[in-house]
C-alpha cells in the first residue's frame, strides 16, 4: 500500500499539493481526474519519489519513500510522463527500454530476455534501432511506457500517456492495462479511461475534492462544486454527453 | 495554394513521406488524420518548408512560395517547451518584437481578449502557468504576428476539457479570417467546421475529401479516431434504428436531423 499522510508537495518553490491523505492498495486501480493546474502531475511526481515531500510523508508498503534506495524505489514505482521525450536518454530503442533494468544493475541476459518479450508484446520490431526522439509523438509514447514496464514496477503511474495516440495504439495501452500485473495509477483526461479504475479521484486545487467508487458514480449527487465538470465525470459511459446534446436537441 | 508534387522524406535509413502528393488550400480549414508515425508532422514540416524533401517538389502555382511560408505560423506539438522568456509579455511578443512589427501592446490586447486570457498573467513566468493557459500563450505568440495561414500540431492534447473548447471556439472565429490546417487525433471539438479531410497512411494522402463525403470506416480501420456522431448513428444502426438511407451525418446536429426524419 502506498500511503500518504498531510503531504504537501511545491514545485518551483509554490505549494501544489495541499495537506493530501491519500491511500492506495497494492491491487487496486485508480484513476485521477481534474483540471489542469490541479496538482496532478506533481502528486505523480512525489508519489514515484522525483519530488521529495515538502512536508507530510509518503509511506510504500511500510516504509517512508525517503528511505528507499533508488534500486528498490523503481522496483516499487515507475511512472510514464505526459511528454515521453522527459525520459529519453539512449539513441535506439532497445537500448531506451534496456536502459531502467541496466540502470538497477539488472543481469544481463534477464535484461535482453525482458527487453525482448517486451519489444514482442508492443509490437515495436519494426522500430528497434532507430533513435527515439527521432520517432513520431505516438510512437515515442508506446516507447516510453514499454521502457517503464520492462522493470515491472509494483506501482505502476500513468500520466495522461494516452493524448497523442491513435485509436489502435491507446486500444493496445488499454489492453494493457486490463492484463498487468501492477497497480495503477492513471491520470487521464480521457473520460472513457475512468472505467479502468476501480476508484475514481478528482483533483482540484491541488486538494482532493471528491473521490468515490467508479461503480457507484451514477446517481451520486452529494457534490456541488464544479458541477459540469462532475456530470461529465458520472455520466463518462461510451462518452454520455454526446448523448445528452442528441435528447436536447431532439426535445 | 501549395502544392506537394510527389515527395519523398526519410529520417535516417526511414522513409516516413513516401511520393506523396496533395494541395493545401490557403483559405480552408483542413485536417490531416492518420495513426502515430504516418507522417502528418512531417508532411507539416514540409509544408512550411522546415524540413526539404529529398525527392519531389514542393510548388506555388504563384510561384510565392517563401512568401506564403513566412505568413505560416506553426503551433508544434508541446509548444510550452520551447518558452524561454521570463514574462508571459515577452514570451507572447517575442515574434511581433523580432519581426519589428508596430503597435504590439494594441495587437497584445487584441489576442489577450480573443483568447479570454487574464491580463494578470502577463507579468508573470510562462513556465508557472497551468497547461491550458500555456497552451494559450503558445498560441498568443504566433496569432500576434497576424499569420495568414496556421498550422496547429496535436492542440489539445494534455488539455483539459474547458480549455480544449475554448481552443475549439478560437480556431472557429479565426477559421473565418485565415486558413487552417490541423492534426489532431481528438475530432469532436471541430469536426463542424472543417472543409476538407486528408487521411495520411504510411507517408501518403489516401484521400482528400470534404468531411461529409468521408468514408469514415476507412479512417477507423486505419487505427484512427472517428466523430463521435459517426459512432453513435453506427450504434444506432446496428441496434436497428434506421437512419435516412442517404444519411451520414458526422456531427451531432446532422444526427439528430437525421433522427427526426
Amino acid at each position: 500500500m502506498i500511503k500518504t499522510h498531510s503531504l504537501n508537495l511545491k514545485r518551483d518553490g509554490n505549494i501544489v499539493i495541499q495537506d493530501i491523505d491519500f491511500s492506495w492498495d497494492k491491487g487496486e486501480n485508480i484513476v485521477i481526474v481534474g483540471p489542469n493546474g490541479a496538482g496532478k502531475s506533481t502528486l505523480a511526481l512525489g508519489l514515484s519519489g522525483i519530488i521529495p515531500p515538502d512536508s507530510g510523508s509518503i509511506v510504500i508498503d511500510s516504509k517512508d519513500i525517503l528511505d528507499y534506495d533508488l534500486k528498490s524505489l523503481r522496483e516499487k514505482t515507475g511512472i510514464v510522463f505526459q511528454d515521453p521525450e522527459m525520459q529519453f536518454v539512449t539513441t535506439d530503442v532497445w537500448r531506451e527500454i534496456g536502459f531502467g533494468l541496466t540502470n538497477i544493475r539488472a543481469d544481463r541476459t534477464e535484461i535482453k530476455e525482458r527487453v525482448d518479450a517486451v519489444i514482442r508484446d508492443f509490437n515495436l520490431g519494426d522500430i528497434l534501432d532507430r533513435d527515439p526522439s527521432a520517432l513520431s509523438a505516438g510512437e515515442k509514447q508506446m516507447v516510453a511506457i514499454a521502457s517503464i514496464y520492462a522493470m515491472e514496477p509494483e506501482y505502476l503511474i500513468f500520466d495522461e500517456v494516452t493524448s497523442f495516440l491513435d485509436r489502435k495504439s491507446r486500444e493496445r495501452v488499454y489492453g494493457l492495462w486490463k492484463s498487468i500485473n501492477s497497480s495503477l495509477l492513471i491520470i487521464t483526461q480521457n473520460f472513457e479511461e475512468i472505467n479502468f479504475g476501480e476508484r475514481v479521484i478528482l483533483l482540484e486545487d491541488g486538494k482532493i475534492s471528491f473521490e468515490a467508487k467508479t461503480g457507484d458514480l451514477e446517481g451520486s449527487s452529494h457534490f456541488s462544486y464544479n458541477s459540469d465538470f462532475f456530470n461529465l465525470l458520472k455520466q463518462n459511459k461510451e462518452r454520455i454527453p454526446q448523448y445528452d446534446r442528441i435528447l436536447e436537441l431532439l426535445k | 495554394m501549395i502544392v506537394l508534387k510527389d515527395i519523398c522524406f526519410s529520417y535516417e535509413d526511414k522513409e516516413v513521406v513516401k511520393n506523396c502528393s496533395m494541395s493545401f488550400d490557403m483559405n480552408e480549414f483542413h485536417l490531416l488524420v492518420g495513426p502515430n508515425g504516418a507522417g502528418k508532422t512531417t508532411l507539416a514540416m514540409l509544408l512550411k518548408g522546415l524540413l526539404k524533401p529529398s525527392r519531389g517538389r514542393v510548388v506555388s502555382p504563384r510561384g510565392e512560395i517563401g512568401d506564403l511560408r513566412k505568413e505560416m505560423g506553426f503551433l508544434f506539438q508541446f509548444p510550452e517547451d520551447l518558452f524561454f522568456n521570463d514574462t508571459v509579455f515577452k514570451e507572447i511578443t517575442y515574434g511581433a518584437r523580432k519581426r519589428e512589427l508596430e503597435n504590439i501592446e494594441e495587437k497584445i490586447n487584441g489576442i489577450i481578449d480573443l483568447l479570454s486570457l487574464d491580463r494578470k498573467i502577463l507579468d508573470s513566468s510562462p513556465f508557472n502557468l497551468s497547461y491550458g493557459e500555456k497552451r494559450l500563450v503558445a498560441l498568443a505568440s504566433i496569432l500576434i504576428w497576424e499569420p495568414s495561414y496556421l498550422i496547429l500540431d496535436e492542440p489539445f492534447s494534455g488539455i483539459d476539457w474547458q480549455f480544449r473548447s475554448r481552443i475549439a471556439e478560437v480556431i472557429k472565429s479565426l477559421k473565418e479570417k485565415v486558413g487552417i490546417m490541423i492534426i489532431s487525433q481528438e475530432l469532436d471539438n471541430f469536426i463542424s467546421f472543417v472543409d476538407r479531410v486528408s487521411l495520411i497512411l504510411e507517408g501518403k494522402a489516401v484521400f482528400s475529401l470534404p468531411p461529409a463525403e468521408v468514408n469514415w470506416d476507412e479512417v477507423y480501420a486505419a487505427g484512427c479516431d472517428i466523430p463521435s456522431a459517426v459512432r453513435l448513428a453506427k450504434k444506432l444502426r446496428d441496434s436497428g434504428i434506421e437512419l435516412d438511407s442517404g444519411a451520414s451525418p458526422y456531427t451531432i446536429p446532422g444526427l439528430v436531423d437525421a433522427l427526426k426524419r
